[in-house]
């Protein structure tokens, strides 16, 4: 089909426009190149002395929490800073994967109650999602995840 | 206002800016679904030295009489188990790093230490690195000369108050036909030592708040104070094999919050 005027032009530039604004990558709250970030909690903690785990690979970013942390909030905050730091740090691997166990952490303060809050409903909307297999680590509950 | 060409080229564009749209790798499981879909993942299977700093060195025999001690070095322990003399374990920072230093003299062709420094905030243990170092001497080239081995396990930091460091350090020595984990071997002795007193970088400077509030923190902490000191690893893999390529050992840090 040829665009044959000017008016037709602009409409098609238009429209274009309005579509990258309407990018999942928006939707979510994230920047445009940022990696997508997924919540995991499989039934059974890989055999790794780690509070949380962090796996970027594959275009993605997975946050992977211990089922039997009593501080899983705790964690994946902590879990979260250090992905957010880490992205200045380090790039995305091309082609490779990246695992970060998180081995211990002392929060400087107490969590706020709004983010305390953000956080528990992120990890009960994961607890609620149904149990699939978690890769290779077997059952478990995974979920997209929009930081607060 | 727009011509009916007009608007079938706008839609053109629509659906074809839908077809090329951004799709993640994995979809999201909607829960009306009856059968929830797998998250694809290859978690590496990491090997149990795979996070463990060391070496096992083939060192060559020194010949002479045993229980020769070179000048300069500690009389024996007259309390040392046999075949372990002076074991010793320190611990400190050194400029962007922390460790436990160990060290032993030992008879026997085959000597070990496995030591460990612990890292520490606010009095709470947030990580730790474990090294060790085995020298072997082949049994024949072994004439009984006293050797000496060191270790050391270090830890990367990027936080400059507030971390305390132990270390603590198991010592062996004894002797094996050859080289190797199947090896058998006899007249084994060992001794368990910890780093007194540990190390501790200078306290955090607490700094008010805007409500007039102290808080805890440091230069790389954030203004709020609801950062976090954390200790991790580094290892990059193949998200297909699982095989590791390579690891970063232990990392400890200030990460900012906000």
């Amino acid at each position: 089909m040829m665009i044959a005027s000017t008016r037709a032009t602009a409409a098609l530039l238009g429209c274009l426009a309005l579509a990258g604004l309407a990018s999942p990558a928006s939707l979510t709250g994230q920047a445009p190149d940022q990696a997508p970030v997924f919540l995991a909690l499989p039934e059974t903690f890989p055999d790794v002395d780690a509070r949380a785990v962090l796996l970027r690979e594959r275009g993605r970013e997975i946050v992977v929490l211990d089922p039997d942390d009593a501080e899983q909030v705790e964690s994946l905050r902590v879990a979260l800073l250090v992905l957010r730091r880490i992205r200045g740090v380090r790039p995305a691997p091309e082609g490779r994967g990246q695992m970060i166990p998180i081995t211990g952490y002392v929060l400087r303060e107490e969590l706020s109650t709004e983010l305390r809050e953000e956080l528990e409903s992120a990890l009960s909307d994961l607890r609620r999602h149904p149990v699939a297999n978690v890769g290779n680590l077997g059952p478990g509950r995974w979920m997209p995840f929009r930081q607060p | 206002m727009f011509s009916a060409r007009g608007i079938r080229v706008a839609l053109a564009a629509l659906l074809v800016a839908a077809a090329c749209s951004e799709e993640h790798t994995t979809s999201v499981p909607i829960a009306h679904t009856e059968v929830p879909e797998d998250l694809v993942l290859g978690f590496p299977k990491l090997a149990a030295r795979t996070l463990i700093q060391g070496e096992v060195r083939q060192v060559g025999g020194s010949p002479g009489p045993a229980g020769i001690i070179s000048d300069g070095e500690p009389p024996p322990d007259e309390d040392a188990v046999a075949q372990v003399f002076a074991p010793l374990t320190t611990v400190g920072f050194q400029n962007n790093y922390a460790y436990s230093g160990a060290r032993h003299q030992y008879t026997g062709n085959v000597g070990r230490i496995d030591t460990e420094a612990i890292v520490s905030y606010n009095g709470q243990e947030i990580g730790r690195q474990p090294a060790f170092r085995e020298d072997y001497t082949p049994f024949l080239a072994d004439f009984g000369a006293r050797k000496t081995i060191l270790a050391e396990a270090y830890v990367f930091i990027d936080q400059d108050c507030g971390l305390r460091v132990d270390g603590r350090s198991e010592h062996r020595a004894g002797w094996q036909w050859f080289l190797g984990g199947q090896a058998p071997d006899w007249g084994s002795a060992g001794i368990s030592t910890q780093a007194f007193p540990p190390e501790n970088q200078p306290p955090c400077e607490t700094e008010p708040s805007d409500d007039g509030n102290y808080t805890g923190g440091n230069e790389d902490g954030g203004a709020d104070g609801s950062g976090a000191v954390t200790c991790y690893y580094w290892v990059t893999y193949d998200p297909y094999t699982g095989e590791v390529y390579d690891v970063d050992f232990l990392f400890c840090e200030g990460v900012e919050g906000g």
